[in-house]
């Protein structure tokens, strides 16, 4: 198979690739209980210096879109590393995204199974979910990216309503003391907050398809930042309304919509959260799910994903019920390990692969010269 | 739940026959296969009820070794 091919030809706009973005970000605000029991109440400005931090890698990545034009993080990897070691990247990369989107639809079902079908065993959550991903990324990246648009709006939407009707219970002193955590309890969030949801090389997987490139970079920094300020501002709501408490809570931002309401007749939007979390979960699952069948099939050279999709969605939720044995262990790893292991993906292989495509830009320089 | 994941890689191999049929790429079948069988029996092991290694806390603990974690 030639490096230049792909086994899939789906166009997108960079408007759906921007909202793409949005989603996938935006989708990490209703799980921010992971950083809160770490930071507490300067958890926002872990997030606003991860945001910073985050930054670099993504001119990285904008750069290797820039060089390596209509190729995708897989075929990056051989042109620039060779077959075997490009291959043996391409390998982890792919387990990467599975255990993303596996970990991803643990939470999901997880999630449901505790705030609204306390009896129904998690398996027959999941398998309905995964069969709905799989219909997606059957049809394609165009589908899937079809509806980021009217996902964002509707995360705005809740964000917005929400925020109005908790404003009487923020307490702006839930703030401070700003900056008591330790700098190595800070670090250790900043870590967590620029891998986990501010991760974005599955990206590398879907820029090739954006029909005009000359946007990418436009669309990838737009998405990102209305992403992260998503976040930031969901952060923020949490801590100034829960206080103390949101330390202690598994969902925070469940809690707080929980406790949006005006009257007697217009409470319990916590239903809101339920519905926005299964959105913007279904888009990420089914991106990551995409992403996933396309590195595989790309690395083992076949002519196309769509054979390997149903039994990638087996792996998938098998691989949901063995990675954890309880939600305990996920949050402990998370906190301590994940952070570190991702660091690999989100910006060591990236920046490696920067610094290999710029001396070979430098070498290439002087050939042409003589 | 051995019931349910023999039903539903019979239902994976029908949904995906019709994908199978228009590649007529005998390597592409091959692969196919390799995964289908590979994970089959990674779900029969894992509804039986054997406890399967999780590839995560294996590195998870290479890491505490390593003191590379927080």
């Amino acid at each position: 198979m030639k490096v230049g091919s792909s086994v899939n030809h789906d166009k997108i706009t960079a408007s759906q690739f921007m909202f793409a973005i949005v989603c996938y970000v935006e989708s990490f605000a209703l799980l921010t209980a992971f950083s809160l029991t770490v930071t507490h109440q300067d958890t926002w400005i872990a997030f606003l210096l991860g945001m910073v931090g985050a930054l670099p890698m993504i001119f990285i990545n904008l750069y290797l879109i820039k060089q390596y034009p209509n190729q995708n993080l897989i075929q990056i990897n051989r042109v620039v590393y060779g077959k075997p070691v490009g291959s043996l990247i391409s390998v982890l990369y792919c387990w990467y995204f599975l255990t993303l989107c596996s970990l991803n639809l643990r939470d999901t079902g997880d999630f449901l199974r505790m705030s609204v079908m306390s009896e129904t065993p998690s398996i027959f959550i999941k398998i309905p979910f995964l069969v709905l991903c799989s219909y997606a990324v059957l049809k394609g990246l165009k589908i899937i990216v079809r509806y980021s648009t009217v996902f964002a709006y509707i995360g705005f939407f809740a964000l917005i309503l929400t925020t109005i009707l908790v404003s009487r219970r923020m307490n702006y002193h839930n703030l401070f003391p700003v900056l008591t955590t330790s700098p190595v309890k800070l670090l250790q969030c900043i870590n967590m907050v620029m891998t986990i949801p501010f991760g974005t090389s599955i990206f590398l997987m879907i820029a090739p398809a954006v029909q005009d490139q000359k946007k990418v970079k436009k669309s990838f920094l737009t998405g990102f930042f209305v992403g992260a300020l998503v976040i930031l501002i969901v952060v923020i709501r949490d801590i100034v309304v829960l206080g103390k408490i949101s330390e202690e809570l598994v969902l925070p931002s469940y809690e707080t919509m929980c406790l949006s309401g005006v009257t007697e007749t217009f409470q319990r939007l916590d239903i809101l959260y339920v519905i926005l979390l299964v959105i913007l979960e279904y888009f990420k699952i089914s991106l990551l799910f995409y992403a996933t069948s396309v590195a595989i099939s790309q690395l083992l050279s076949l002519k196309s994903y769509k054979p390997l999709v149903l039994v990638i969605g087996a792996l998938i939720l098998v691989y949901s019920f063995i990675i954890f044995p309880s939600s305990i262990v996920h949050l402990a790893v998370t906190q301590t390990t994940i952070p570190v292991l991702w660091l690999l993906f989100e910006y060591i292989f990236p920046f490696v692969t920067f610094l290999c495509t710029k001396l070979r830009a430098r070498k290439e320089v002087p050939a042409i010269k003589s | 739940m051995i019931a349910l994941v023999i039903v539903s890689f019979c239902l994976i191999l029908i949904f995906s026959l019709p994908y199978l049929l228009t590649d007529k790429s005998k390597y592409d079948r091959t692969v196919f296969f390799i995964f289908y069988f590979s994970i089959f029996v990674i779900c029969l092991l894992e509804g039986g009820g054997v406890n399967l290694p999780s590839p995560i806390l294996g590195l998870d603990e290479l890491l505490k070794w390593l003191h590379l974690s927080y």
